[in-house]
């Protein structure tokens, strides 16, 4: 199959050393709303993301997963530009990104450029294609962007072949319909296409196979990696099923990073990481994937102390994770653990990985 | 395809059949029938029965002494061949009475209704851009206030301040006396300033409503992921403002502004009222003061009959402006 992109893609800017983009420190924290009676309070903060340093390098693939509420559709949305982080810098190849929305300091890449290398795929096929538009003018527009020297029957020719090459057959007739009638699963095949014809360097996938039937969901997956080495993109995966993300990050040659309470607390490539897992949070969610086919999985109790999430208004002080964490000691009240192990690699935040730690001379937290 | 538009037309003559066929009822259950006073003044004036008799047949093409079923047949046959009977207080066709009266109402429903909504959505579609702001918060202020006032309350103010108090617009009627009934300039003119102050009142409060309804369809149309991915492809605000957003906030009210147009019709009857303008509604409450039931009769079909022409395009059109609702899947009509 030959690559759909017939007119080559223009020569990223930027410095080659640096990776595709950067998160430092990133920390995204919601005021909520105040009460009328509530007005010389201080105000609620929700800290969505807190603190969290990420690199995403050239067609890599990284898969989010966590609980609902744990802040990785933020991280994601702030991956791409979409969602200003209120601490830490995000860094598309070296240029901080808001910096060059605001036109502040030096600005090496232009903030259009970074915004159209940035794309994203949302959860809800329903919503996500304007109604008023055919398959063929919602495809068109990303080219006319893209090319705009492009003649119409090339234009639909290339649509065309993308329809086909997404398994939309036939495409004429696909081409030429309204979104309304198409299926869940064919929906989120043209916003994937429409995302690759932007010729995107990163696309944020934000739950893009949740709604979809589980039997479609493998395909899908398969899908968006095939495309991955045709169109040259990385994919930041988010989901909530780690036997998804797994499946995603494992054949996409990508880490899994989990999320617990706006921090990753582990990161690594998929296989070490469910093999293997160095922090107890992703024990409890390896448990409740019972389709990880693992010896362990799937029996017993849950191999947590409390089921409930605390509010991440008010998160619990040291290892988030300590008040529902079955290995918990008094020091991990105290003292937040970062995450260690090889950058790039296999890295986990739990002092249980430190065999000189304090923690090993500490008392088990009782309830 | 061509079925549903078969079935669709079909049904716009059976409600309009018994639209007719209901007037023709009401009329005769009215208190004291139709032409019992006219009957009675008649021979009281010592006219001959028989002469009587003919007279009131030509009035309304009844002959009271046939049967009901027979009264009722000619009745239609009538209304088939346009013939709606004699005005008894006008003494003139009631055909030409609505040919007369007819496009004045139509001028103004037409216009104010299209001011209801372009300003509407021009307000809302603001609204929501700035949504919480000051302007939002203002014009919702206004708009709610607007539509609390009642129309009529609305037009007495203004023809109070505009008219009497201030002298700049006329008081009364369609077009001064001094004007030609012809189309030149001074007519238009004339007409168009004697129809400021129905139109205007007409249309305030109505608009705000508009403004509410396009302002909440917008803002639900902003949250959709694809305005979100619109912006992410670079695409202009001017672009995603009228392709995506107001395009698809937009669709709902269609329906609504072809419904209106004819509820609005029946809404004039109180208008032409205070602005003595010699539209149907006016010609309405002349009938209904006067005891003439064949003017009666002839306004209110004409003021359903538009009713129902406006739900029959707004169904038929709808199809071709948004191309989720293709006609055919659905069965339903009003």
């Amino acid at each position: 199959m030959s690559r759909p992109d017939a007119f080559g893609s223009a020569a990223p800017s930027g410095r080659d050393d640096e990776p595709l983009v950067s998160l430092d420190g990133v920390e995204v924290h919601f005021e909520k709303e105040q009460g009328l009676f509530e007005f010389f309070e201080e105000p609620d903060t929700v800290r969505a993301v807190d603190g969290i340093s990420l690199d995403i390098e050239e067609n890599d693939v990284l898969a989010l997963v966590g609980e609902s509420g744990c802040g990785k559709s933020t991280l994601g949305k702030t991956t791409i530009g979409l969602q200003r982080p209120t601490g830490g810098s995000v860094r598309y190849r070296g240029q901080d990104i808001w910096a060059a929305k605001d036109g502040v300091g030096d600005v090496e890449i232009p903030f259009d450029e970074i915004r159209s290398s940035l794309q994203i795929i949302h959860q809800d096929p329903g919503s996500s294609l304007n109604p008023n538009q055919k398959i063929v003018e919602i495809l068109s527009q990303p080219i006319k962007l893209t090319h705009p020297n492009v003649g119409l029957n090339e234009r639909r020719e290339r649509i065309y072949s993308l329809l086909e090459r997404v398994g939309m057959n036939p495409a004429a007739d696909f081409a030429d319909r309204y979104p309304h009638q198409l299926s869940g699963g064919e929906k989120q095949r043209v916003a994937l296409s429409r995302a690759l014809l932007m010729n995107p360097d990163l696309i944020l996938a934000d739950e893009a196979i949740s709604a979809l039937d589980v039997s479609l969901r493998v395909e899908m997956m398969d899908l968006m990696l095939d495309l991955q080495d045709d169109f040259d993109t990385s994919f930041v995966f988010i989901s909530h099923d780690l036997s998804n993300a797994r499946y995603f990050a494992e054949h996409g040659d990508g880490r899994v990073g989990v999320m617990y309470l706006g921090e990753i607390v582990e990161v690594g490539p998929a296989e070490e990481l469910i093999e293997d897992p160095g922090h107890p949070y992703t024990n409890v969610l390896r448990w409740a994937t019972p389709n990880l086919a693992l010896d362990a999985a799937g029996a017993g109790e849950p191999p947590v102390r409390k089921i409930d999430v605390p509010d991440p208004v008010n998160p619990p002080s040291g290892c988030r994770f300590h008040t529902r964490c079955p290995e918990a000691r008094d020091v991990c009240r105290e003292e937040t653990p970062e995450l260690r192990g090889e950058p790039g690699g296999h890295q986990s935040a739990c002092f249980r990985n430190e065999p000189d730690h304090k923690y090993w001379d500490s008392q088990p937290v009782e309830d | 395809m061509v079925n549903y538009y078969v079935r669709r037309t079909a049904r716009v003559f059976v409600t309009i059949f018994l639209v007719a066929s209901l007037t023709f009822g009401l009329v005769r259950l009215l208190p004291g029938g139709p032409f019992t006073l006219l009957r009675a003044q008649l021979l009281r004036q010592g006219v001959p029965a028989d002469e009587v008799d003919a007279r009131i047949a030509n009035l309304q093409n009844i002959r009271p002494d046939e049967p009901l079923w027979m009264q009722y047949i000619d009745y239609m046959t009538a209304l088939v061949q346009g013939n709606l009977g004699e005005s008894i207080s006008l003494g003139e066709p009631v055909v030409s009475v609505l040919a007369r009266a007819a496009p004045w109402t139509v001028f103004v429903v037409l216009v104010s209704t299209i001011l209801v909504f372009v300003v509407g959505i021009f307000l809302g579609s603001l609204q929501a851009y700035w949504e919480g702001g000051r302007f939002d918060q203002l014009v919702t202020g206004v708009s709610i206030s607007m539509m609390s006032l009642p129309f009529y309350v609305v037009a007495v103010l203004l023809l109070y301040v505009f008219a009497y108090q201030f002298g700049w617009l006329p008081t009364a009627g369609t077009i001064s006396n001094s004007v030609d009934r012809s189309l030149s300039v001074p007519f238009v003119v004339s007409a168009l300033k004697h129809s400021i102050l129905p139109i205007v009142s007409y249309t305030l409060g109505a608009a705000g409503g508009q403004a509410l309804a396009m302002r909440g369809n917008s803002i639900q149309v902003l949250g959709n992921d694809y305005v979100q991915v619109a912006r992410l492809r670079g695409l202009s605000d001017g672009r995603i403002a009228t392709r995506y957003v107001a395009r698809n906030a937009i669709l709902p009210l269609y329906t609504g502004f072809l419904l209106l147009l004819g509820f609005r019709l029946g809404g004039t009857v109180i208008l032409e009222q205070i602005f003595s303008y010699t539209g149907l509604g006016y010609y309405m409450i002349t009938a209904l003061n006067a005891n003439d039931y064949p003017l009666m009769m002839g306004t209110f079909l004409v003021i359903t009959v538009a009713l129902v022409i406006g739900v029959y395009v707004a169904d038929l059109t709808y199809s071709r402006i948004d191309p989720r609702i293709s006609a055919g899947e659905s069965d339903e009509a009003y």
